[in-house]
């Protein structure tokens, strides 16, 4: 059934084809119509799957058919990897990870900061509320409303081990403010600017 | 010509379109190398790899590595063709670099790592031997400088227009471009002569057709009794130790602290000794031959303390990336004298390949320690203590090279006895 519904899908759209088939075979179990949707690269408009109409957020299937939502591929991409820039276009890295508190909300992500080739680069937690959508409607890149400085002088993050988030937007201070209790105790790493 | 090997141990024929071309095929070689190094993990972010993914494609990668090291050393001192045990091996590096980039996906992502991990195992060996073939044990000092200049040429242009490559176009396309310079690597191989780099007498390499593991026992045996040997893999695995952290780390300082352009600061402190090794490196070589080994080992092993202790103690980061020349001087050093000592304590029990293999997973295991060793210490007490802790075993590694490293250059009148290998 929930086959017949992805081939449905597949129906709503022919560009969708090309690019959503993989997914939907490979995991039709798995209710994997959202994050098909996503993925697809269609000029499609939003438009609901299958005789459900009601869209979950997690995918799960909940009658007949998967319930989707096609969005149109210039209007959302995956956030790993995205290139992000400062308000002035300077590179500031790639997003890497994002961190999640226990309540669903994302805190921070990780930018890959800096670095040749792979050498010298630091892995920084930017709050997420510092991070906007490019100002020109791309995709293309994240903006990060803190200055350069800022990022590079932040302490590294590390998997496992308390994370220093740096820039909450409202921060009238130049000086990286880290996030308040959920996520860590503020910890300052050893190898903190010494400028 | 094969066995034309003068008593005097003077040279074979060596032709000039030989020599020529192994410059060539060292040079490309290094090119196609470049793109596997820390780059992976950045053209994988940018294929939208989680980190824990990398980090686990990355460990297996440099587990096998470790593990080919010895195997493949022992399967090219027994492959009958040099030439075409390093064309498959580049050829298997080149596939590796194409299944990169055309399909980024877990599983090919391992297989093309591992493929690339074997290739390079093969190929590293292959080339030194092809080198001491051809030169013979008295030109064998200046040709591995020859082969360290070239390589480093290669990997110094190949960072740069990796930089304008991924930077203009895409990540991919660096292991694009590194898959299509296969094709002039291999045309380098194919105008090396290969009676000229085929071993010149019927010694320990020559004598046995296919890899057996009775030999490669036997053969480690001997090479864990060489005094030489075992003195040199230990001050080497102790300088690796010290060594190989200490570009990311410094690298890492100068992100920190530099207010701009540290990209072009962290950049020069990769090319930057890269240029120092292309220019030095034949000066080592010829100079390892007329002051002989030791002096120039203690210089190399001697510039790493003084790295690690200017790293520690200046603060600005375009002094850091000055310091970081000091990176040149080792890496010359060794670049010609691991090879080189190679063949000198190999010259009398053979097995000069799969002594490379060992001192290679020497190189690995110190290297691999380096970097967590390093994180560690850094997280924990901060940069400063990471430099000075790695500047003292550099230190530890200078004096035991001082104090226990025997000469390993052979006197000039001693050429005649390679002639009678064991």
């Amino acid at each position: 059934m929930r086959f017949l519904a992805d081939i449905r899908l597949k129906h709503i759209g022919v560009a969708l084809l090309l690019g959503a088939a993989p997914v939907a075979l490979g995991s039709p179990a798995l209710g994997a119509g959202l994050r098909l949707a996503q993925a697809a690269p269609a000029p499609a408009a939003v438009a609901p799957a299958g005789s459900a109409a009601q869209e979950t957020e997690d995918g799960k299937a909940e009658s007949l058919g998967t319930p989707a939502v096609v969005i149109d591929g210039q209007a959302a991409e995956s956030l790993l990897g995205k290139k992000v820039q400062s308000a002035k276009d300077e590179d500031m890295g790639r997003i890497v990870d994002v961190i999640v508190d226990k309540a669903g909300q994302i805190r921070a992500a990780i930018v890959d900061f800096g670095g040749f080739l792979g050498v010298g680069s630091r892995k920084i937690a930017v709050d997420w509320r510092a991070i906007h959508m490019s100002p020109d409607g791309k995709l293309d890149h994240l903006v990060i409303s803190l200055p350069q400085d800022q990022l590079r002088s932040a302490p590294v993050y590390k998997e496992g081990e308390p994370v220093v988030v740096i820039g909450p937007p409202a921060a009238p201070t130049k000086a990286p403010v880290p996030v308040p209790a959920p996520v860590a105790p503020p910890v300052t790493a050893p190898d903190v600017p010494a400028k | 010509m094969t066995h034309s090997n003068t008593p005097a141990g003077a040279p074979p024929i060596r032709s000039r379109a030989t020599r020529r071309a192994l410059d060539w095929f060292v040079f490309f070689v290094a090119d196609i190398q470049t793109g596997f190094g820390p780059f992976v993990a950045v053209y994988l972010t940018s294929e939208k790899w989680t980190q824990t993914d990398i980090g686990l494609v990355l460990t297996v990668a440099g587990l096998i590595t470790l593990m080919l090291q010895v195997p493949c050393g022992a399967l090219v001192d027994s492959v009958r063709s040099l030439r075409a045990a390093a064309a498959v091996a580049v050829s298997a590096i080149g596939a590796a670099a194409f299944a990169l980039a055309v399909w980024p996906v877990f599983p090919v992502v391992l297989a093309s790592r591992i493929m690339h991990a074997a290739g390079s195992c093969v190929l590293g060996p292959a080339i030194a031997s092809m080198s001491l073939n051809f030169a013979g044990s008295a030109g064998i000092s200046t040709r591995l400088g020859r082969n360290a200049s070239f390589a480093s040429i290669g990997t110094g242009l190949a960072a740069a227009g990796m930089a304008a490559c991924g930077y203009y176009l895409s990540s991919q396309a660096v292991f694009l471009v590194a898959a299509a310079l296969v094709g002039p690597a291999l045309i380098a191989l194919g105008r090396i002569r290969a009676a000229e780099v085929t071993p010149q007498h019927s010694g320990a390499a020559a004598a046995h057709r296919g890899p057996s593991w009775r030999e490669t026992r036997q053969g480690l045996a001997t090479l864990l009794r060489d005094r030489a040997l075992m003195v040199f893999a230990f001050c080497i695995v102790l300088f690796q130790l010290a060594n190989a952290a200490m570009l990311p780390l410094a690298a890492s300082m100068v992100t920190l602290r530099s207010a701009s352009a540290a990209t072009v600061m962290v950049g020069a402190a990769v090319v930057v000794p890269q240029l120092i090794v292309a220019v030095l490196s034949p000066i080592v070589g010829t100079k390892a031959q007329s002051w002989g080994r030791r002096p120039l080992l203690i210089i190399g092993f001697a510039a790493l303390p003084v790295r690690a202790l200017l790293f520690a103690v200046i603060v600005n980061p375009n002094l850091l990336v000055v310091a970081q020349m000091l990176d040149g001087i080792s890496a010359c050093v060794l670049g010609v004298l691991v090879p080189l000592t190679m063949a000198d304590v190999t010259r009398r029990t053979g097995h000069f390949n799969l002594a490379q293999g060992a001192i290679g997973c020497a190189v690995g295991i110190g290297a691999s320690i380096s970097t967590t060793l390093a994180g560690k210490l850094s997280d924990l007490y901060g940069s400063y203590a990471a430099f000075v802790a790695m500047g003292v075993v550099a230190a530890a590694a200078v004096i035991v090279v001082a104090l226990f490293m025997p000469e390993t250059r052979t006197a000039p009148g001693d050429a005649p006895r390679e002639q009678t290998p064991a």
